[in-house]
């Protein structure tokens, strides 16, 4: 096929161009590589904080075991609850000790357990705010047979804001080095097409359609981003291997970022040339009318 | 076959490249286009493959009209008409075949034509035996020969040839103007525009003059009159 011919052409014969084309490529696909892994990283995280988040509804001491019954099936019929989990006054107590390690002696010397029963109420991730946990609770607190509630709506509000800030911060950043890295690239496209002008105009001249004059930039853009991608993200993998061992389980790689990245590389090799050989086009020029009469 | 009618190119404002412009051009006629450097030679040249647009009036050409041609149809107009410059423009980095091949590879037509006709037309400028060298390897006027085989090589009903002996030997520019004549006489038109009025005083054809944009001499006046006629 000709305008495959003309790809592989372009990037022997301009060997230079190409190299510089696939480098800039590659650097700025390797920093969207890291980004991707911080980004990553950043929503493990924050799952992870906002897994702790439950609300926790101390009973009163003299419910009969229908009572819980009841309170858990209403608790349970409540929007955004995902899981009511029963605490007994044992378990409490057990779980206790087991927090105070060493010094559970101290509880030898209590004749009674006291520990109330508790809920652990789970939630849905999109109710897990702090409106929402305030509604929620409030409407378990309203129940009769219940003691107090908790949720540690403090520590709610800061995590909350934590995470708008960082996910805010984390989308402009990707929206930065996206839109930078499309730019340092076709910026450096259009060198070598530049460099090429005189076979646009040609092609123009001997009647070539957009598709013939195109295609081979796009092809030859496609490969450099393909063979970018690939390169940057096996660098990445090669970093997550050195950094695995050392940092244990915090930094997590899919197959699908690496993917991403190859991906990414390629869509950013054809919007590159697709941009820079438009502007290379040339339309006939209407000479120019003059303006006012 | 090619008609310009009451056409003016404006650049920029009140700078007129071409003024007034009355042409009708018939199948298989030779002309030369002359005048000084800046006069308009290329300008016209350039309304006549639609690389630019009347400010004013009217160009047809293979039934193509300027006011009403779209974006997609002017690679059919080119494949229609052969184009060649002072200056070659042939590609540096392929041989004379390729670059002559290259005018019918971006059609997308089959192999084996191609082959056929590139030898063929290549034999026709007498460059068979250079079809390997790339363009840096062989003279100016080689390089121009294979810029005509090119611009041949699709049969074009006409060949525009812009200042082709502009950078060219003498010895050169006989040959080329021998090649345009034998052209012609296979039945393509052929507008040449020159400056140099020593090789058009010597020649019996039509000659257009042009000064400041303006047509200031046509041989064949007649025309003229028919274009007149034409639009009573």
């Amino acid at each position: 096929m000709f305008i495959l011919k003309e790809a592989f052409r372009g990037l022997s014969k301009n060997k230079l161009m190409a190299v510089v084309t696939f480098g800039v490529m590659f650097f700025s696909l390797f920093i969207f590589g890291l980004f991707l892994i911080s980004t990553v990283n950043l929503f493990l995280l924050i799952h992870k904080a906002e897994e702790k988040v439950q609300i926790t509804a101390f009973l009163q001491d003299d419910l009969s075991q229908d009572e819980i019954e009841v309170l858990k099936r209403d608790i349970s019929s409540l929007m955004g609850v995902k899981e009511v989990i029963f605490v007994s006054k044992q378990e409490a107590l057990e779980k206790f000790r087991e927090e105070l390690g060493e010094d559970s002696e101290l509880l030898e010397a209590l004749e009674t357990n006291p520990l109330p029963a508790s809920f652990d109420i789970k939630l849905y991730e999109s109710f897990k705010d702090p409106d929402n946990l305030e509604n929620l609770s409030n409407k378990v607190d309203a129940m009769i047979g219940i003691e107090e509630i908790k949720y540690g709506e403090e520590w709610v509000k800061i995590l909350d804001r934590v995470i708008k800030i960082l996910v805010g911060v984390d989308l402009i950043l990707g929206i930065i080095i996206s839109l930078s890295s499309i730019f340092v690239v076709a910026n450096t496209i259009k060198l070598t097409v530049f460099a090429r002008r005189d076979q646009i105009e040609i092609m123009e001249l001997v009647g070539a359609n957009n598709k013939f004059i195109i295609g081979p930039f796009l092809v030859e853009g496609i490969i450099e981003g393909f063979l970018a991608g690939a390169v940057a993200s096996g660098l990445l993998f090669g970093i997550y291997i050195f950094f695995a061992a050392r940092l244990g389980d915090f930094i997590l790689l899919t197959r699908e970022l690496f993917i991403s990245v190859i991906i990414f590389g390629t869509i950013l090799g054809y919007i590159g040339s697709h941009i820079s050989v438009k502007r290379y086009l040339r339309a006939p020029i209407g000479a120019e009318i003059p303006k006012g009469k | 076959m090619i008609q310009i009618y009451d056409t003016d190119v404006i650049f920029r404002k009140e700078w007129y490249g071409l003024k007034d412009i009355n042409l009708k051009i018939e199948k298989g006629e030779f002309i030369f286009v002359t005048g000084p450097s800046g006069c308009g030679k290329t300008t016209l040249l350039r309304l006549m493959y639609m690389d630019l647009f009347p400010t004013k009036g009217e160009v047809i050409v293979a039934g193509f009209h300027s006011s009403s041609i779209k974006r997609k149809e002017i690679p059919l107009l080119r494949r229609k008409i052969g184009v060649i410059f002072q200056d070659f423009k042939l590609l540096q980095d392929r041989d004379a075949f390729d670059n002559v091949a290259f005018a019918l590879q971006v059609t997308g037509a089959p192999k084996k034509q191609i082959k056929e006709r590139v030898l063929k037309t290549l034999a026709d400028v007498h460059l068979s035996h250079k079809r390997d060298s790339l363009p840096y390897h062989l003279s100016g006027g080689e390089q121009q020969r294979v810029s005509i085989a090119r611009a041949l090589v699709r049969e074009p009903f006409i060949l525009l040839a812009d200042e082709p002996t502009g950078n060219v030997d003498p010895e050169s520019t006989k040959e080329i103007l021998a090649l345009l004549k034998d052209i012609n006489a296979s039945g393509t038109a052929v507008i040449m525009a020159t400056h140099e009025l020593a090789l058009v005083k010597r020649s019996p054809y039509r000659k257009i003059a042009l000064k400041m944009g303006e047509v200031i001499e046509d041989t064949s006046d007649y025309l003229k009159e028919e274009i007149f006629l034409d639009k009573l």
